[in-house]
């Protein structure tokens, strides 16, 4: 097996989100094992006020990874701080870290307003305060009319808004999304990440967890991606591609000559494949900014007409499956 | 749609919840929950059931007064046991198979205040039930030969309320550390139940049922055990049953009770402190 590719060196310092602010969460050298399961390895990411998007396949330890950033559960090795390098359970981080978990059940007797004013009201609100707060927070998730519907009645989307109301009905430091916006609709999917974009704007760290890439490309600054219990990178997007630039790599390009262009290329560049298939070139390098520099070479001296050029792992699904390759 | 007035910093800030109100807290959502119908519906059957049992019992013709007595110890607190599992197993394994118990161990001092909260509120109600169902005993009694001395029911009265508690605790502490805590608890309570009549006494000593046995019969056994010391009961002259205190059973068994509630107390606190239990979900 290959290294990880990884932002911060084979794990000794923790990648950091490049957003100022003191750190919301420090994880150093973090383990967690569930028996003979190691479902997080030695993870250290230092996570700063931001949308960060935790990214990875199902069982890549993404859940395991919230958990212990909730503090909800203890590292089998490392040491996890909060706030300024605060430890578990100090008075300080009390109610400073909200989450919503994963899955869809709640439970099916307390109506919506009843759970989150639970919750509100175990936060230390009075039972009035967390009426009146938790009301105005699933009235802003669109839930006016469910307010004392039972939870078993609701839909899964709008049960996944219940969650959601719960974890930003207070202000929170470190806002822990796990697959927030499954089972949401298009609109409320908007909705709910106006709101987290709102809750940055305030100075907190959202981390959403998701398997669905192009939603977080679409709304974190910053990445961490885990598989099998690895975090094999951490970073900007682009930070993550320049990681990516040096393995090898492939390029697809649209144009009226591919042949000809793909002769041009060969006198240019250290070409590892090319294929012809119609109208399309797909060329595979040892270097993708190399590639990309002989490519402009090789279209002005070949005189083709470009549609269009694609780089595998351009998009977050490219890249995904790069770093899946490197870690397997 | 939207709340426009809304605002994610727009909150009232929550108070600092000191150890005592964080567990009166969770106690009062614990008993809000519990006090629906649907939820103590079942229970409240089971009382009533009980207490129509003994009804009907000093409705036949016994002269044995020691017949109540088996019967509370029999009846009445293993109906008690059972509210108690229905009870303290629900009060962490509804949330912790919905996945939500975290959310709850997030809010401050909860590991603790939490299980200890919910224990309460539990105890609360279980030993309200145990009461009525004493004084549904009492009722029966009253006016027929079995009528027990006033010393015997008031130690009746103090079992229901120690079973209470040490129930809940053992039954909340299965429940944080087993995710089939409902199945878990009533084979225990069937095994624990059965471990004194089988002769176990040394394992018996962690099972309620034996204390609160003893308590009930207030005297140990004797060498040929329980049953000789219910013929004892039944030999006295009727209607004056003289109460068989042994001393310090009240004390010795009582602690007992109290140790095994204070150790599955400890034993909850320690796994939620350590861990949110998974859920069966």
């Amino acid at each position: 097996m290959s290294q990880p590719i990884t932002a911060l060196p084979a794990n000794t310092q923790p990648a950091t989100s490049p957003n100022g602010g003191m750190p919301v969460l420090r994880l150093q050298r973090v383990t967690r094992r569930y028996g003979a399961r190691v479902a997080l390895l030695d993870a250290s990411v230092e996570l700063r006020p931001g949308l960060v998007g935790l990214l990875g396949p199902n069982g890549a330890g993404k859940t395991t990874f919230l958990h212990l950033a909730a503090g909800l559960t203890e590292p089998s090795s490392g040491h996890i701080s909060w706030l300024d390098d605060r430890p578990r359970r100090h008075a300080k981080l009390d109610n400073r870290i909200a989450f919503v978990p994963d899955g869809d059940d709640l439970p099916r007797r307390d109506t919506a307003l009843d759970f989150v004013a639970m919750l509100l009201q175990s936060a230390g609100l009075s039972r009035a305060q967390a009426l009146a707060r938790g009301a105005s927070t699933l009235e802003r998730l669109g839930l006016q009319a469910k307010l004392h519907e039972p939870l078993q009645g609701l839909s899964r989307g709008q049960r996944q808004r219940v969650k959601l109301a719960q974890a930003f009905a207070l202000p929170a430091d470190l806002i822990l999304l796990d697959e927030p916006l499954n089972a949401l609709d298009p609109i409320w999917r908007l909705e709910v990440a106006a709101l987290m974009r709102e809750a940055v704007q305030s100075g907190a760290c959202v981390v959403l967890s998701s398997h669905i890439l192009e939603e977080v490309e679409a709304l974190a600054d910053w990445l961490v991606l885990l598989f099998r219990g690895r975090v094999v990178a951490a970073g900007t997007r682009k930070q993550i591609q320049e990681l990516l630039s040096h393995r090898a790599t492939a390029v697809r390009i649209q144009c009226d000559d591919p042949r000809r262009l793909g002769q041009a290329l060969l006198g240019v560049a250290p070409v590892t494949l090319l294929r012809v298939e119609g109208q399309e070139l797909s060329v595979q390098a040892e270097n993708l900014a190399v590639l990309q520099r002989s490519l402009a070479q090789a279209v002005l001296s070949s005189g083709v007409r470009v549609q269009s050029v694609r780089t595998a792992g351009d998009d977050l699904v490219g890249l995904f499956q790069a770093l899946s390759q490197e870690v397997r | 749609m939207a709340d426009a007035a809304w605002h994610f910093t727009h909150a009232p800030e929550p108070r600092r919840l000191d150890a005592l109100s964080a567990v009166l807290v969770h106690f009062s959502l614990q008993i809000r929950r519990l006090l629906r119908f649907r939820v103590l519906g079942v229970w409240l059957f089971v009382s009533a059931a009980v207490v129509l049992g003994g009804f009907g019992l000093t409705r036949l013709s016994l002269s044995d007064p020691g017949v109540m007595v088996k019967w509370f110890g029999q009846f009445v607190l293993r109906a008690e046991g059972l509210t108690a599992l229905g009870l303290a197993t629900a009060a962490i394994r509804v949330d912790a198979d919905a996945g939500v118990l975290g959310l709850f161990l997030l809010r401050p001092r909860a590991p603790t205040a939490l299980p200890l909260g919910r224990w309460l509120a539990a105890t609360v109600l279980t030993g309200a039930l145990g009461l009525l169902l004493w004084l549904g005993t009492v009722l029966a009694v009253q006016g027929t030969v079995l009528l027990m001395p006033s010393a015997q029911l008031a130690r009746m009265a103090w079992t229901t309320m120690l079973a209470a508690p040490a129930y809940c605790a053992i039954f909340l502490a299965f429940s944080c550390w087993f995710r089939n805590a409902a199945a878990v608890s009533l084979g225990w309570f069937t095994l624990a139940d059965l471990l004194s009549p089988m002769g176990s006494d040394w394992l018996a000593r962690f099972s309620p049922a034996h204390h609160l046995n003893l308590l009930v019969l207030g005297a140990y056994p004797s060498a040929s055990g329980l049953s000789k010391m219910v013929k004892d009961l039944a030999q006295m002259p009727q209607n004056t049953v003289a109460d068989p205190l042994t001393p310090w059973i009240l004390p010795i068994e009582s602690g007992w009770l109290l140790a095994l509630t204070a150790v599955a107390l400890v034993l909850a606190v320690v796994r939620l402190r350590r861990e949110v239990p998974a859920g069966t979900n």
